[in-house]
């Protein structure tokens, strides 16, 4: 239920204006890129010119960029990904792109940020959430303070986006992230629930689901 | 009480719907910023990527997952890339675990059932053909060779006796697919075993790489003719459907008894040329059943049929030179009882020279079978195509570029036919990567 209500907060937050725009251009990157041919042919004017992360590059590549080892990955999410596997991109096709994509990916994205945050909690040093309390049952003392917080809130945007995104976050795009994790119902204190919800956010933008 | 619960599930359903679709695509630039964000970067951070690191990243994508700009194999990958060595570039990416893992799976997975779904569950046929592109063994193993890939060292699984969780039930497969199992680490490769007279596992002496897998069978040995055996195997790895291989000027001697020769017309004009070359092969087959109730299914090999094996509709007594071809050979003596009778496994191949055959035409039993197809042109073309479909999205039912598909078959055949090669090699050709 908790995660379900971050993957319903994230896809309020993390979606407004990040999503590919459907142009003339072959591309679905914000960025002028070349990217793959194809064949004239084809009915699908995007097939084989962009590729959309496929169902097992999601898992993977959730496990790689959150650098968390097999044993790390819990059975629950496992369970998360089996279920949610029907709806996430079979072949890497961007008519797969779609909101029960986005919907099931955020919930898959949610379940491995559960999992690193649990490592992190556990570990001597914080690598994504640096300056959290991560702790369940130890409560942050308190409330964010607007600059020193702030700028942990983006050294983890910024963190995660260069591990998941594969490219740097923009600062407008730290922004957005820092400014509504903040306003949020869960983003008042640097506690655990603030670091789920970022952690979703980023890892719910459709920058992980290109390449 | 559960009526309110269904209507609140319903009701969050439809809204993340409605707010992921309203939302999606709108305009970043619509957010409002109040504040600049940090300009402080990490070491090593950039504010935009190069074209050679994008491209990298594309590349690594395809063949592989999506990674951090900084990870060390993409910098190795990118001075490649920056020297225009795409394949060397391609080649390294090939070696990640998640090349086994994601896109051979894949690969493998598509050739394993009649939808040609990447999304099939993990059987004996993609472990074995992701275990030959891990290993780095010559891919027409795929077709003739005498091993599987299991996992039985794997962390969590516990199904992993042989006979019980691989040859009579899927339950092995069904836990790595539960566990995510890395396949890349774990695979081990075994002997290919079948259920055998005594009606218990014993090695298959026969064995053709993946034709004679669970799943294969599973999939296209189970009741039928032991036809669909042939026709999927033509499909799945010489990319080409029944419908390019009919030829009615065949000679129809190996036609089989439950083949309708009325109207002779029809017979003449259509059936026979799906039946003359497709049954004169299925002899190949001519010894393995796949037996399936509802807890479990295994392929029979040599399985000695009596009259007392049959059911009670079929009363004739079996005679001794067909004791081990199975009762599913033996249906329509009523519709044409001068049809060929399979007694043996011998086969002979009539099908034209579009497939670039290079070894003999007739044979004995499934390894020969497969042997002949591994061999084939058609056998590197249709790899050759289905790599391309797989990193580039060259669709399959459509044919890539011919001058591409030979150069790449080429390629594959003079360097031993490595899989992890092939993939390099059709990721890094101009077609696949112009405008990178």
């Amino acid at each position: 239920m908790k995660i379900a209500a971050h993957v319903l907060a994230v896809l309020f937050v993390g979606l407004p204006g990040c999503g590919f725009k459907q142009t003339q251009s072959v591309s679905l990157s914000s960025e002028k890129t070349p990217v793959f041919k194809v064949p004239s042919e084809e009915t699908d004017p995007f097939r084989g010119k962009v590729g959309v992360v496929k169902q097992r590059q999601l898992f993977a590549g959730y496990k790689t960029c959150l650098k968390l080892e097999d044993e790390s990955v819990s059975l629950r999410t496992k369970n998360a990904f089996q279920a949610l596997r029907p709806q996430l991109s079979p072949e890497g096709l961007v008519k797969d792109f779609n909101s029960p994509m986005l919907t099931a990916a955020a919930q898959v994205a949610a379940e491995f940020c559960v999992d690193r945050l649990d490592f992190e909690a556990s570990a001597s040093e914080q690598f994504f959430f640096k300056g959290f309390q991560l702790v369940d049952g130890k409560v942050a003392q308190d409330g964010i303070k607007e600059t020193g917080d702030a700028l942990a809130v983006d050294e983890s945007v910024r963190a995660l986006a260069k591990s998941c995104w594969g490219q740097p976050a923009q600062p407008d795009e730290i922004l957005i992230v820092r400014d509504q994790t903040l306003n949020s119902a869960v983003g008042k204190l640097m506690n655990r629930s603030t670091a789920l919800y970022l952690c979703t956010v980023v890892l719910s933008a459709p920058k992980v689901f290109q390449y | 009480m559960a009526m309110a619960t269904k209507l609140r599930k319903v009701t969050i359903a439809s809204l993340l719907m409605a707010v992921s679709v309203v939302l999606f695509f709108q305009n970043c630039s619509a957010v409002k910023i109040n504040a600049p964000a940090s300009n402080s970067r990490t070491p090593g951070e950039v504010a935009e990527l190069s074209l050679n690191t994008k491209k990298t990243l594309q590349i690594l994508g395809r063949l592989s997952v999506k990674s951090a700009y900084d990870h060390p194999l993409v910098s190795k990958m990118e001075e490649l890339v920056k020297e225009d060595k795409l394949f060397d570039a391609a080649l390294l990416a090939t070696e990640t675990d998640a090349f086994v893992n994601i896109v051979v799976r894949d690969f493998a997975a598509k050739m394993s059932n009649r939808e040609q779904s990447a999304t099939a569950p993990l059987n004996d046929m993609i472990t074995t053909i992701v275990g030959i592109a891990r290993d780095d063994l010559d891919a027409r193993e795929m077709l003739s060779g005498d091993f599987f890939y299991y996992a039985p060292d794997a962390p969590g699984v516990t199904k992993k006796t042989i006979d019980n969780h691989v040859v009579r039930t899927h339950a092995h497969y069904d836990e790595l697919e539960r566990e995510q199992t890395n396949l890349a680490k774990h695979l081990t490769q075994s002997r290919q075993m079948v259920i055998g007279s005594s009606g218990s596992a014993m090695e298959l002496t026969d064995a053709a790489g993946v034709l004679t897998s669970r799943a294969f069978m599973m999939a296209h040995a189970v009741a039928g003719t032991n036809r669909r055996i042939v026709e999927y195997a033509f499909s799945q790895f010489l990319c080409s459907p029944i419908e390019e291989w009919a030829d009615t000027s065949i000679p129809d001697g190996y036609v089989g008894r439950d083949i309708t020769r009325m109207p002779n017309d029809l017979y003449k004009s259509k059936c026979v040329g799906c039946h003359a070359p497709m049954d004169a092969l299925r002899p190949a087959f001519a010894f393995v059943d796949f037996a399936y109730t509802n807890t479990s299914g295994f392929t029979e090999y040599q399985k000695r049929y009596t009259s007392e094996n049959l059911d009670a509709k079929t009363v004739a007594a079996v005679p001794a030179d067909e004791q081990l071809v199975p009762t599913k050979f033996r249906r329509g003596q009523q519709v044409f009882a001068e049809g060929f009778i399979v007694q043996d496994s011998k086969w002979e191949n009539f099908t034209s020279d579009q497939f670039g055959w290079r070894t003999p035409r007739q044979g004995e039993g499934m390894k020969s079978f497969g042997r002949m197809l591994a061999h084939s042109r058609a056998f590197s073309t249709c790899m050759a195509r289905r790599a391309l479909h797989s990193v580039c999205y060259f669709p399959l039912e459509k044919k890539a570029p011919e001058n591409l598909v030979d150069r790449l078959a080429d390629d594959f055949e003079s360097h031993g036919y490595k899989l992890r090669r092939l993939f390099a090699q059709a990721i890094s050709q101009p077609e696949c990567t112009e405008g990178l």
